[in-house]
């Protein structure tokens, strides 16, 4: 055994969101917001927690595979981009900083973790109405858990936005493939750009608004096309 | 007849177009080797394969499959330096609670030994012969070759799958996919035979005994064939042509040229450092509940002269969770054989004392459960052993 198999449950974990988009058909869902939460009149502070962020090539084949260097890239011009656009608004942003305690830095990664996780389910029932269970269904506590108050505690802030992007790049042999099959009717699923973005009550860890980004479109390569991106992607924050 | 058949002209022509849009992978010909320090460049296949196993071994450490802190981890680290691969300070071996056989090696150097192989390796050549094995993984980029391979493959693949959607190529396309994993599974082969004769080789000049690098290999097979059918291994059934194998380093032991000073087999070291792990690594090996292997290990541990009293527990253990007919019999005379020795578990007390409670002789049972409880006073089923005590003296058992 020399490859790990984590590494192809990641690659069929991303191949199962792809399909949900070409399911979806791209369909752009409104921002979920907390029945009842209503946005405060002072000012709050907001956490901004690191992206969690992945850009890849799909090849000819349809394997995923990473690009270490774009995914730098992206990570810079996603949060700078993201930096700017809560600048925008009237409430306090404060930037992670991982904590010196190995233990607390570790709950915190978990909790990134977490979100990853909680965010995808979110995401997938909210566009696949069909899959959801009944007993999920118009839910309305989404939560990341009381632990996320260790966020609070160590920032200070009354908010945590986590963002989760990932970015797929057709290559030339994929593109041209998924253009012959089209003409006999074979479709093929294609690179895309799926993520989202969830704003955190970090006294109780409930989601308070969530939203999503599904299509065959979007960049995150170049600032224009970043900024773009997250815009899209926080529009009708509720700060 | 005619409309079908040019579609079919058609849809070939096309996807013979579209085989040459992405070329062969990078050839690697003539072994690559990774030097100390190595990390890839950033705009490479490699680094994004590097950065997903980042993820996954952070995923590992905090898994909770872990065995830390023991001297094993320590050993484990010692055999890899001694293998003048130059390699010691890039690799970082956990060891994983796992019951089989195991090791792997990632792209990025990170090497997992599931503690299943220390219940069966004997000596810390053995021992070493593998982490060589894994070492040269590493070593010759194989993982970063086999994905390259899987992706190409799957690249030659599509064009095919899309062809016989749209009904175009009917069983040549299966004949592509059969020629096209066969081509992996021999690329992953042509892998494990360059990573034996570099693990070989590495051992061998650090100065371990080479007929104990085919050992471990006829010593599995013992297992197997216990089992009668299929290989539940998963070391054997990703690592083909066993004999093949045994074969080569049988012939690469036999030309070695035996030092002055003798071989090094490093049993007494081994036995030290992996003996106070064995409890829990029989425990985990009887919960997988193939007990005709286990009776193997079992017989080669009595065989090695390990601690008796130890093997005839986990024999009697073995008896009652196999419990076919007579096996409740065969595990009381353990337990009892077990029990002579002045070091035998106090687990063969309660377990003594459930046997007897199962063939209606409770009573008996008593006096055992309470050494238990005096050998164990912090067991974790202390209440429930008080609780059968309670119930035996007031009739109810």
């Amino acid at each position: 055994l020399t490859i790990d198999n984590r590494f192809m449950l990641a690659v069929s974990r991303l191949l199962v969101l792809a399909i949900t988009i070409a399911l979806s058909g791209y369909a752009q869902a409104e921002a979920w917001h907390k029945p009842g939460h209503r946005e405060s009149k002072e000012t709050v502070s907001v956490l901004l927690m690191p992206i969690d962020i992945e850009l890849s090539v799909l090849t000819t084949g349809g394997v995923k595979e990473v690009r270490a260097d774009w995914t730098a890239t992206a990570e810079q011009l996603a949060s700078q981009a993201l930096r700017r656009e809560l600048a925008q608004h009237k409430d306090k942003m404060v930037l992670y900083e991982e904590p010196s305690d190995p233990e607390t830095a570790h709950l915190h990664s978990q909790i990134t973790k977490l979100h990853a996780t909680v965010g995808t389910t979110m995401f997938v029932y909210s566009l696949l109405p069909s899959v959801t269970p009944p007993t999920a269904k118009d839910s309305s506590d989404w939560s990341l858990g009381e632990e996320v108050s260790s966020l609070r505690e160590t920032s200070g802030a009354d908010y945590g936005l986590f963002v989760y992007l990932r970015d797929s790049y057709s290559t030339a042999g994929r593109k041209a493939l998924i253009g012959i099959g089209a003409l006999f009717g074979v479709s093929a699923s294609a690179g895309s750009q799926v993520g989202f973005a969830t704003l955190v009550d970090l006294r109780d860890g409930s989601v308070v608004w969530f939203n999503t980004l599904a299509r065959g479109s979007g960049d995150l390569r170049t600032e224009s096309a970043a900024q773009e991106t997250i815009a899209k992607l926080m529009k009708d924050l509720p700060l | 007849v005619i409309r079908v058949s040019l579609r079919r002209l058609l849809i070939l022509s096309l996807f013979g177009a579209l085989l040459g849009c992405e070329s062969m992978p990078p050839s690697l010909e003539g072994s690559p080797t990774v030097h100390a320090g190595y990390r890839p460049a950033s705009d490479t296949t490699e680094a994004g394969l590097w950065l997903r196993m980042d993820e996954a071994e952070e995923d590992l450490k905090t898994s909770g499959k872990l065995i830390t802190g023991t001297p094993a981890n320590e050993y484990l680290e010692e055999i890899i330096c001694k293998l003048d691969s130059g390699l010691c300070e890039d690799i970082r071996v956990y060891l994983v609670r796992l019951p089989y056989f195991n090791a792997t090696m990632a792209p990025n150097g990170f090497m997992q030994v599931w503690s299943g192989l220390l219940l069966r390796t004997e000596n810390e050549a053995q021992l070493a012969f593998i982490l060589g094995h894994e070492i040269a993984h590493y070593q010759h980029k194989h993982s970063l070759q086999l994905f390259y391979q899987a992706k190409h493959t799957a690249n030659m693949l599509a064009p095919f799958q899309v062809a016989a959607a749209a009904g175009g190529v009917g069983y040549a396309g299966s004949l592509a996919e059969i020629g096209a994993y066969g081509m992996l599974m021999k690329y992953s082969r042509d892998h494990e035979r360059e990573a034996d004769a570099g693990g070989f080789k590495m051992a061998f000049a650090a100065g371990y005994d080479p007929h104990e690098a085919a050992k471990v290999w006829e010593d599995l097979q013992e297992e197997k064939d216990a089992l009668d059918e299929g290989a539940t291994s998963l070391f054997l059934s990703t690592h083909p042509s066993s004999s093949e194998r045994l074969d080569t380093l049988k012939q690469m032991a036999s030309t070695a040229e035996e030092p002055s000073s003798g071989w090094y087999k490093g049993a007494e070291r081994y036995e030290q450092v992996i003996d106070p792990l064995k409890f829990e690594l029989f425990q985990d090996e009887l919960r997988l509940r193939q007990y005709p292997a286990t009776q193997v290990l079992l017989d080669r541990a009595s065989e090695a002269g390990e601690r008796p009293s130890e093997i005839a527990f986990f024999q009697a253990e073995l008896y009652s969770a196999r419990a076919e007919p007579g096996d409740l019999q065969k595990a009381e005379a353990a337990y009892r054989q077990s029990l002579t020795y002045s070091d035998a578990p106090p687990e063969s007390y309660r377990e003594l004392a459930m046997i007897y409670i199962k063939s209606g002789r409770a009573k008996e049972a008593v006096p055992l459960f309470q050494t238990y409880l005096s050998k164990r006073p912090d067991a974790f089923d202390r209440s429930m052993v008080r609780a059968y005590i309670q119930r035996i003296d007031s009739g109810e058992e």
